[in-house]
Formats: structure tokens, C-alpha cells, sequence
């Protein structure tokens, strides 16, 4: 008991009865896709021989093991289509991993992606996958996340990773247990491999001399990173400035996380000196847990306005409030903000600051997505979200507002714009008390014809069976429109 | 049965019997069976750490699609025990909420924010609380607080 509690329904084949809408992906014969499902033998007979023909292979936390490895290994030896190979969270094992090895050496195969995530995996294996990294051209992704390979694990994949051989281009090596040791190395791999793209080295402990390291390697003329994700990597101000300025020499790096670092104000504001420099184009940039506060807006709200190419923030968890938000909102009706994703979840946000939100929606043209939950702005707050969402200029497409202290109160607002703005297609209501007379409120929107939702998420609301029926049957009657609940 | 005597024909139980098991195929029968799936995990599945407890769970209970359901706690209780909330082991008040009595083990998990469909990770939290669901017909069907 225990380890597998009706894993039944995760399967996408087996019927499972309070799921409203199955979302069954069609099985291409080119994709195996299965999730959560504890194989027997005869079932894995059938699945070594889908393998050898398929193109993709996913077999996430599927109960695998070493002797998987070795057919598995064998489909790698025989089938020169397969480019992708997922095996996460399967307890592979050392041993696993360098059957998998000895397959992905043949010479016929031609993986190109590779996900290893939650394998047991140690510093053992390195040897092994260092070996596939100096042989295998293909091979451009490698995804090691969760496994305790350490400092002398990731050296030896360093080791492999400078090899002229290797054109790596997406490397994942987040809680690996790696240590500042490890940023010499990977610093002259950012040096040496032109061909590297992404690196993501998130939750490994680094601290600041190794993320400074880091950065001259990031400087080199030969490096063409474009997207670094350093979360919860012990990075604080001290770091900024070379990463500020990597950000003011490189336009390539196109996509930062220091996301879970606690850089504070002064960490953002030598941030937004290298964002403001116009070499930089950054687009995605991802601040959240940072320990920020409202005196960040001010130059945060300064880059809103400027950085054309910036098109996806997150600012999650940070107290920016409401003085915070008023500013960033000034940024954003700026006519040069082209920002079009904004993620403040959680960051101490009330009624008060919606009126500035309510007149961002009613200028600013190209903002899609929203994402303010976990904000207690209440029923006050979302009329006010709504009144500038309803403006002709708004194009919102999508809107997430769970956890808002919502209740029925609000639905009247919430109906009229479903049932109006025809570019919203998905909405998240989670976690608020609406009740059955917001329910039915939201339900008689939803059956109007100029409503063109296509995701209504509701988890954790609690409402009668009545009502628990009704929307099953709207789900059923409108084509197009999923309820997730 | 005697046909003629007063009273229903026993066709008609028959039919009412028919039409109530379909009606629990969307009922309470269901609604507790997803609050089953979703929030009661005894003995606890073991795993290297809470974070992974709730990357596999999550997953493994039909929370990571399409969307990340964004919060979900487990109980590490047997669901007996979690059902007598409903009945003495619990204090209800307004709108079938029911508060019970006893702290029982807890996983909290929480999305990360750097997830996205498909890609749901999360951050796990253990604790022993009291806990609040709401109950129809003695069986909780939502799980509403941790208190």
C-alpha cells in the first residue's frame, strides 16, 4: 500500500470517472508518453517494441530500474530515429545509467535530448555521461536535476562537456549538489562552448565568488548563453554588478532567473543599470523571492517603460504593496512598455492598488497575461480588475486571480466580463469562497455566446452537489470549454 | 409483492433504486473519492525529501495537468479516521464545515514559482494540524483549511 494509491487514473488510456473532461492526447505511433504507471513484464514486452520505432520516449516515474536499463539501452543501440528520451524519476540507479550509456554510444544513435531527473543517480555515473557528452554530436540536451552528483560528479561531466565533440546546448543541473568548486569549470565551459544556450544551476549552494566567476566566463566573446537560471543559488547584492554587466554586454542572454536569491533593492537597482543599457534585450526576467520591497519599483517601473524587448516579468513574493504596485503601473502605461506577461502573486497587494491596475488595463494594448493571486485585493478590488479589463484597449487573454479573498460578491463583475471580452480565453478563480450564487452567476456567463473561454480553473471552492452537476453538464454542452476542478 | 394493496407498485422502488445509483455516479460517491485522491496519502509514500514527496504526488494524483493545481495538502491518516470528521470526530458549524478534533500529519505542497503545465514543481511542507474540510452526507468532499 501507500506507493501507488489508485495510479489508475493517471494513465491517459483508463477511463477515470470524476475527471469532467479526459484530456486524451492522440497517441502518435511516433510518441510514447506514459506517466505514473507501474509496467509488468508482458506490458513492457509491448513497450520495447513500440520503442524501437518511436521518435520520443517518456516513461516518467514509471517504477524502472537498472534491468529496464539494459533493454532500454538496447533500443538506444538499434532505433536511429529516437531523439528524445525521458526517463525521470525511475530509480535507474548507477549501474542503470551506464547500460543506458553503453546504448547511447553506438555509433547509430542519434539522441539529441535527454532527461535523467531523480534517477539515484551519483557521482559515479559521471564518468559514463561524460564519456556520451565527448562522443555524442547529437546530443544537445541533458537534463541531470535531483541527483546528488556533487563536486567531483560535475567535474567529470565537465570534463566531457569541453570536448570539442560536444555541442551541448541546454545543460540542467538543478540540486545537484554542486559547489563553488564547480564554477571554474563551468566557467571555461561557457568560454570554450559556443554552442551552449541554456544553463540552468539553480538550488545548488554557489554564493557570491562563484556566481562573479561565473560572469567572466559569461563575458567571453565565444560565449553565446541565452538563457541563465540562478534560483536559490545563495546569490546577494554583491553579485549584481557582474551580472548587471553581463547583461549590459551580452544581447544574447536573453532570459535571467535569479529568482529565491535574496539580492533586495540594492541587488535590483545594480541589475537595472545593466537592463537599462540598450546592448541588453533581455525578455524574460524572473525576480521573484528576491526580497524586494516598494523601493525597487522605481527602477524596476523605469525599465517597464524602456525595455521594449522585455516581455515576461515575474516579481512573486516580493512585499512590493501597493505603493509598490502604483509605481511599476505608471512604467507600464508607458507607451513604450510592450510588457506581456506580469506575474505579482503574493506580494502584499490590496483594493487599493487596483485603481492603477484598472487604468494599466485601460491603456496599455499588449499585456496577456496576468497573474495576481494570492493577493487579498477582494470583491473591491477584482470590480475595479474587471472595469479596466472591459476597456476596448484591453487585450487580456489570460487572468489568475486565485486566492484574492473573492467571494459571490464579486461574480456579477467577473460575469459580464466573460460573457463581453472575447480575447479572455483563461481564468483562474482557485481557493475563493464564491459559493453557489457566484457559481450560477459565472454559470449564465458562460453560456453566452460571446463568452470564448477555453479554461475556467476552480480548484478548492466549495459548492453544493447541485451545483457540482450543473457544471458538468455546461462543461459537456460547450465544445471548447475545459473546467478544471 | 402484492399488487393491488395500497402503496407503490414495486416497479416503481425498483425504477427509484435504478435512478439513485445513476444520480451517485455524479454525487457524493464521486466527490469523495476525488477528496480520497487528492488529499489522503497513509501510510506516506516514501520518498528522498518533502520537495520530491510533492513533485511524485502531485503528479501521481492528477494535479499536474493541464494546469499545476497551485496548493494541495495531504493527510498521512487512514481515510477512516478522516471520515469520522465528518461524524463525532469533528466540530461542524455553517455550511458543512466541519472542524476535527484531532491534529493529524500533513504534507503542504506548494507550487513553485517557476512552473508551468507540464513542468510542475513544488515545495513541500510538513506539519500536524488540525484540519477544516467541508462534509456531504458524513463524507468530506472538500478539503477546506489547514487550521
Amino acid at each position: 500500500m501507500g506507493a501507488r494509491f489508485i495510479p489508475s487514473f493517471c494513465l491517459r488510456r483508463l477511463p477515470c470517472f470524476w475527471n469532467r473532461k479526459r484530456d486524451l492526447a492522440s497517441a502518435s505511433k511516433m510518441e510514447l508518453n506514459i506517466q505514473c504507471e507501474e509496467l509488468s513484464a508482458s506490458r513492457w514486452t509491448e513497450l520495447i517494441s513500440s520503442m524501437k520505432t518511436s521518435k520520443t520516449v517518456r516513461l516518467d516515474d514509471c517504477s524502472l530500474s537498472a534491468s529496464s536499463c539494459k533493454d532500454i539501452g538496447s533500443v538506444l543501440s538499434t532505433n536511429q530515429t529516437l531523439s528524445e528520451l525521458t526517463l525521470s524519476n525511475n530509480e535507474l540507479g548507477d549501474s542503470g545509467v551506464e547500460l543506458l550509456c553503453k546504448g547511447l554510444m553506438t555509433p547509430s544513435c542519434r539522441l539529441q535530448k535527454l532527461w535523467l531527473q531523480n534517477c539515484n543517480l551519483t557521482d559515479a555515473c559521471c564518468k559514463n555521461l561524460s564519456s556520451v557528452l565527448s562522443t555524442k554530436q547529437s546530443l544537445t540536451e541533458l537534463h541531470l536535476g535531483d541527483n546528488k552528483l556533487g563536486t567531483s560528479g560535475v567535474k567529470v561531466l565537465c570534463q566531457g562537456l569541453m570536448d570539442p565533440n560536444c555541442k551541448l546546448e541546454k545543460l540542467q543541473l538543478e540540486y545537484c549538489e554542486l559547489t563553488p568548486d564547480n564554477c571554474e569549470m563551468l566557467s571555461s565551459a561557457l568560454r570554450t562552448k559556443s554552442s551552449l544556450k541554456a544553463l540552468n544551476i539553480s538550488n545548488n549552494k554557489l554564493g557570491d565568488a562563484a556566481v562573479k566567476l561565473l560572469c567572466q566566463g559569461l563575458m567571453d566573446p565565444n560565449c553565446n548563453l541565452q538563457s541563465l537560471h540562478l534560483e536559490n543559488c545563495h546569490i546577494t547584492a554583491a553579485s549584481c554588478g557582474d551580472l548587471g554587466t553581463v547583461l549590459s554586454m551580452k544581447p544574447s542572454l536573453i532570459e535571467l532567473s535569479v529568482g529565491e536569491n535574496k539580492i533586495g533593492d540594492p541587488g535590483v537597482a545594480l541589475l537595472c543599470q545593466g537592463l537599462l543599457n540598450p546592448n541588453c534585450k533581455i525578455e524574460k526576467l524572473w525576480l521573484w523571492e528576491c526580497g524586494l520591497t516598494p523601493a525597487s519599483c522605481k527602477d524596476l517601473s523605469h525599465v517597464l517603460s524602456t525595455k521594449e524587448s522585455l516581455t515576461e516579468v515575474s516579481l512573486i513574493g516580493n512585499e512590493l504593496r501597493d505603493a509598490g504596485m502604483e509605481l511599476l503601473c505608471q512604467g507600464l502605461k508607458d507607451p513604450k512598455a510592450k510588457l506581456q506577461a506580469l506575474w505579482i502573486r503574493e506580494c502584499g497587494l490590496t483594493a487599493a492598488c487596483c485603481k492603477s491596475v484598472r487604468s494599466v488595463l485601460g491603456t496599455n494594448q499588449t499585456l496577456r497575461e496576468l497573474h495576481m493571486g494570492g493577493n487579498k485585493i477582494g470583491d473591491a478590488g477584482v470590480e475595479m480588475i474587471c472595469e479596466g479589463i472591459l476597456n476596448p484597449n484591453c487585450n487580456l487573454r489570460s487572468l489568475w486571480l486565485g486566492n484574492s479573498e473573492l467571494s459571490a460578491a464579486c461574480c456579477r463583475s467577473l460575469a459580464t466580463v466573460i460573457s463581453t471580452k472575447q480575447c479572455l480565453t483563461e481564468l483562474d478563480l482557485s481557493n475563493n469562497s464564491l459559493a453557489d450564487d457566484g457559481m450560477k452567476k459565472l454559470c449564465e456567463a458562460l453560456k453566452h455566446p460571446n463568452c470564448k473561454l477555453q479554461q475556467l480553473v476552480l480548484y478548492d471552492i466549495y459548492w453544493s452537489s447541485e451545483m457540482d452537476d450543473e457544471l458538468s453538464v455546461l462543461e459537456e454542452s460547450i465544445p471548447g470549454l475545459k473546467i478544471i476542478s | 409483492g402484492a399488487p393491488g394493496l395500497g402503496g407503490p407498485h414495486p416497479l416503481v422502488f425498483l425504477t427509484l433504486i435504478l435512478l439513485a445509483t445513476s444520480l451517485a455516479q455524479v454525487t457524493p460517491g464521486a466527490r469523495y473519492r476525488q477528496f480520497l485522491t487528492r488529499h489522503v496519502d497513509f501510510p506516506k509514500t516514501s520518498t528522498t525529501n518533502d520537495r520530491i514527496y510533492c513533485n511524485l504526488l502531485m503528479q501521481r494524483r492528477g494535479m499536474t495537468r493541464p494546469i499545476c493545481k497551485p496548493t494541495n495538502t495531504f493527510i498521512h491518516t487512514p481515510a477512516d479516521q478522516v471520515q469520522a470528521i465528518c461524524r463525532h470526530a469533528g466540530r461542524c458549524h455553517r455550511q458543512n464545515l466541519c472542524d476535527s478534533n484531532a491534529a493529524f500529519r500533513l504534507t503542504t505542497c506548494r507550487v513553485a514559482p517557476g512552473s508551468h503545465p507540464g513542468r510542475c514543481f513544488y515545495r513541500g511542507r510538513v506539519q500536524t494540524r488540525q484540519i477544516r474540510v467541508a462534509c456531504n452526507r458524513l463524507l468530506p468532499i472538500h478539503f477546506d483549511r489547514v487550521l
